[in-house]
């Protein structure tokens, strides 16, 4: 083991050193005014460059101050003791490191008894009047006034709330407001013209010939449909009243055709009402739906006793149209007496008024023949009725519930609007409408913490940057020698408006 | 009264600034007047430390290490006849480290930030920051507790996350969100040192940072998010600093610098200290003449890059070389060979980058000679400390 110190010697002739030892295991004694110290850097590059030379190298600090590079760079090993009356290091007086310097320094010296305290006392009398008035001008003189006007803002919610007859107080849950009921009856007759229309009138009778030119027998059941065929009109159809058999020609030599047909009489019917049907004798039909070359009928006698007239008569129409006008004009009567008996302070709304008919009696029935329709109707109706203070009052507590985080409600003005009731199991939900405003909570006292003490140009700064108010003032009073707000927060006043 | 008391510390700018560069030779001094749209350098000056006065990066002498700030100041005052009364301290080497700091912020609710929460989530990236810088310190130091402060903090990005870039906290709506912060950083000495100086000086001290972060605001002006090695080669001490995609991911320091390379010419070529420095100077060797000191510089290089990234490697990544001497061809040639054997890729492709390729800080240079090209590094920091007067992005 070789060991060599390290007294002002730098990284370069420190390396140099190292080379000259032949032996690999090397100390080097570092003392504690080393230029390398407090460079651990210089110390790893030493090691390194030392084992690139094949040797092994300790450090030894003959400061304990820096025991903590002796530990790092020997990674912990325990240091033998230096033996330091061997080693030609000699420190010089003269000579500091940078960070050990202090303790060249010049020390502060002072002596008590110099000191002259007449002199002293006088000074310190003066000082302290100048400084008791410049604290009166600076601390106590200034006054200001800051004033913030904040712009409110409108809050409106639609609350549903139940008017109950049921209850006596107003409940905020569930938002319910007392309710009483209020009826008025009234009957009123009224007549209509009837507008519906009805024929009447008689069937013609008459009795026909059937002719049968085939050779067969043919039976026509009653029924039997014998149509008179007219020129521009629709065929004139009658029935037979019975069964009729129709025999088979017969030969006949002296007849033109060579024949007779086979004939039988039948009773027939008109298929409708009208004295058109009335037809003269003569008249040739179809029958069935045979061919007239096959049968044909004829009547020996004219038809007659058909006949047809129009009557009114009453329509289910007639009597719905007149219960209509008469609930009209009834609930128009009775909306105005109910109106009449509502007292101030107490409001109803229209559309929520219950109607119910306590008898209707028409004096014809749907389909009688008549000219004209009467009806007596007797209605009922019936509404709940609450106090629009109760409304108003639940209505403004209600809004304080949504009031944003940083504002508060501004005012009592409250505007509270029904917007829409519906009237269901004995109980009135009351749609309302409530308009209020609110306005951005103000901390007065941490703004005047702010401006305190502040220049005043900081305070424009800070007050420009409050989002929450409109606009501000700024008003100085008192002796305001220096660009300050005033020192103590007794003398600044800040005042809100809210508008 | 604490809001009170606030509202006076707002600052205003200067109209001129004094830059004053610590470096391991010497001190770099220079004056810049603010008033004109594009910054003037009205004046600068360089003196050499004496021998000894820094050792391998940290101060050794601390009155030398003051009179020479005090006639580096002074040498530039003569050339504008008057000295700022702010200080600016673009600081390298061992006196100060950066990082970008990357966090992701989770908030229960999405949404607008109020002021009290906008005021909670700046102090909790703080917070986070400060610890963030204190791990790293650990690992450079090896100290576990350092005692370590940030000078300097800047908000490179905001970005939702699904990586929309974000104007600022105002901008932020969604619960999640990612924020990107620059520091620089050093040990709680420094700091005591630095206002040494400046009452020493009698001028007060304005700000505090990281040369680097001006060369990465240059780089990044014709580069945009880069990502390479920025080697910056002193006298004693040599800077790595890797920046991936335009953000520092770490830096270390090497104590090797050109000091170390003249010794290795001396004794390899048996030349006296003058004669070696004058062909170091003029590139006038070969790098077989200094292999020694090229193989542990590139050992040390790489060394560095590993301990930056813990172990990972990256892909092939351009190094960009400052310094005062440092020629492109010669850096090439003298480390070409020695990286083939590298362990880690970082040295595969090197590339020299300096002000003859463009990066040029917006200055003026009426009134000072053509040498302001060797203070590169001092006068990028005067954009940097422009910077500092826009209103923090939180």
């Amino acid at each position: 083991m070789y060991r060599i110190s390290s007294e002002s010697d730098g990284l370069w002739q420190t390396i140099e050193r190292i080379k000259k030892v032949e032996d690999t295991e090397i100390e080097l004694v570092v003392s504690g005014s080393s230029p390398l110290l407090e460079n651990l850097l210089a110390f790893k590059i030493l090691k390194a460059r030392a084992g690139q030379l094949g040797k092994n190298l300790r450090f030894l600090f003959d400061d304990s101050n820096y025991a903590y590079l002796e530990e790092l760079l020997n990674g912990g090993q325990v240091r033998s003791p230096v033996d330091s009356s061997n080693l030609p290091h000699t420190v010089s007086a003269e000579k500091f490191r940078l960070f050990g310097f202090l303790s060249s320094l010049p020390r502060p010296h002072f002596n008590f008894r110099r000191l002259s305290f007449g002199p002293t006392l006088l000074l310190l009398l003066v000082i302290i009047l100048i400084t008791a008035g410049a604290v009166f001008v600076f601390y106590f003189s200034p006054h200001a006034k800051v004033t913030l006007t904040v712009d409110s803002e409108p809050l409106v919610k639609v609350i549903d709330i139940e008017a109950s007859p049921n209850i006596t107080t107003v409940t905020k849950d569930p938002p319910s407001v007392p309710a009483f009921e209020i009826t008025a009856e009234a009957k009123q007759s009224e007549s209509t013209p009837s507008s519906g229309q009805k024929e009447i009138g008689n069937k013609a009778v008459g009795r026909v010939t059937i002719y049968n030119k085939t050779t067969a027998d043919v039976t026509f059941p009653a029924g039997t449909t014998v149509s008179k065929s007219q020129i521009n009109a629709d065929n004139l159809n009658f029935i037979t009243k019975s069964d009729v058999t129709v025999p088979a020609r017969t030969a006949d030599p002296a007849a033109q055709s060579g024949y007779d047909p086979g004939t039988a009489g039948v009773d027939v019917v008109a298929g409708s009402l009208g004295d058109e049907y009335n037809v003269s004798s003569g008249s040739i039909f179809s029958v069935g739906t045979k061919a007239t070359s096959d049968f044909v009928a004829s009547n020996q006698d004219s038809f007659g006793g058909g006949s047809r007239q129009e009557v009114k008569v009453v329509t289910a129409t007639d009597a719905a149209g007149l219960l209509n006008s008469l609930e009209t004009a009834l609930q128009s009567g009775l909306k105005k007496t109910l109106l009449d008996k509502v007292i101030s302070g107490q409001t109803i709304n229209e559309d929520s008024i219950n109607y119910e008919v306590v008898s209707k009696n028409y004096d014809k029935n749907p389909g009688d023949q008549a000219d004209s329709l009467t009806l007596n109707l007797d209605l009922k109706a019936s509404v709940l009725a609450f106090s629009q203070n109760d409304l108003n009052s639940l209505v403004g507590q209600l809004l304080s519930n949504y009031v944003p985080d940083g504002y508060e409600l501004f005012g009592k003005d409250q505007n509270v609007q029904v917007q829409s009731s519906q009237y269901a199991g004995g109980v009135l939900t009351v749609t309302a409408r409530g308009t209020g405003f609110v306005v951005p909570k103000i901390d007065q006292n941490e703004i005047k913490r702010e401006l305190i003490s502040q220049r005043v140009s900081r305070a424009n700064e800070i007050l420009t940057s409050l989002g929450k108010i409109s606009s501000y003032s700024l008003s100085r009073s008192g002796l305001n020698l220096l660009p300050f707000m005033p020192f103590r927060a007794k003398n600044l006043e800040v005042v809100v408006i809210r508008k | 009264m604490l809001n009170f008391l606030k509202n006076f510390s707002a600052k205003s700018k200067p109209q001129s600034i004094a830059l004053l560069d610590l470096g391991t030779s010497s001190v770099k001094a220079a004056i810049v007047d603010l008033t004109t749209f594009t910054p003037t350098l009205l004046g600068f000056g360089e003196e050499l430390f004496k021998n000894g006065t820094i050792l391998s990066g940290l101060v050794s002498d601390l009155n030398d290490f003051q009179e020479t700030a005090g006639r580096a100041l002074r040498k530039a005052s003569l050339a504008c006849g008057f000295t700022p009364p702010g200080l600016v301290f673009p600081l390298s080497g061992e006196f100060v480290k950066s990082v970008t700091v990357d966090l992701e912020v989770k908030r229960p609710t999405a949404g607008r930030l109020g002021r009290g929460e906008k005021d909670k989530i700046e102090k909790e990236i703080k917070r986070q920051v400060a610890g963030e810088i204190k791990k790293e310190f650990s690992r450079i130091s090896g100290d576990p507790s350092p005692e370590v402060e940030s000078f300097y903090e800047r908000v490179v990005s905001f970005e939702s996350s699904d990586g929309i870039g974000l104007e600022s906290l105002a901008a932020v709506i969604e619960p999640t969100f990612k924020v990107s912060v620059l520091a620089s950083f050093a040990s709680s000495p420094t700091r005591k040192l630095l206002e040494k100086i400046s009452r020493g000086l009698n001028k007060k001290n304005l700000l505090v940072f990281d040369q680097t972060v001006g060369l990465l605001d240059l780089i990044k002006k014709t580069r945009g998010n880069f990502s390479a090695v920025l080697v910056d080669v002193g006298f004693q001490v040599t800077d790595v600093c890797l920046v991936s995609l335009g953000k520092i991911v770490g830096e270390r320091t090497i104590p090797l610098g050109g000091r170390d390379l003249t010794i290795n010419l001396c004794q390899k070529l048996g030349l006296t200290t003058e004669d070696a420095e004058e062909r170091k100077r003029r590139g006038e060797f070969s790098p077989s003449e200094a292999a020694d000191f090229f193989k542990l510089w590139t050992y040390s290089l790489d060394q560095s890059l590993t301990e930056i990234t813990q172990g990972s490697k990256f892909a092939r990544i351009p190094v960009y070389f400052f310094g005062r001497g440092i020629k492109p061809e010669n850096i090439r040639e003298a480390l070409g060979e020695f990286v083939k054997g590298s362990s880690t890729s970082f040295l595969n492709f090197l590339d020299v980058y300096g002000l003859d390729k463009g990066l040029t800080p917006e200055i003026n240079y009426t009134g000072a000679d053509n040498n302001h090209l060797s203070f590169l590094p001092l006068l990028s920091a005067v954009e940097v400390f422009q910077k500092s007067y826009v209103p923090d992005k939180f």
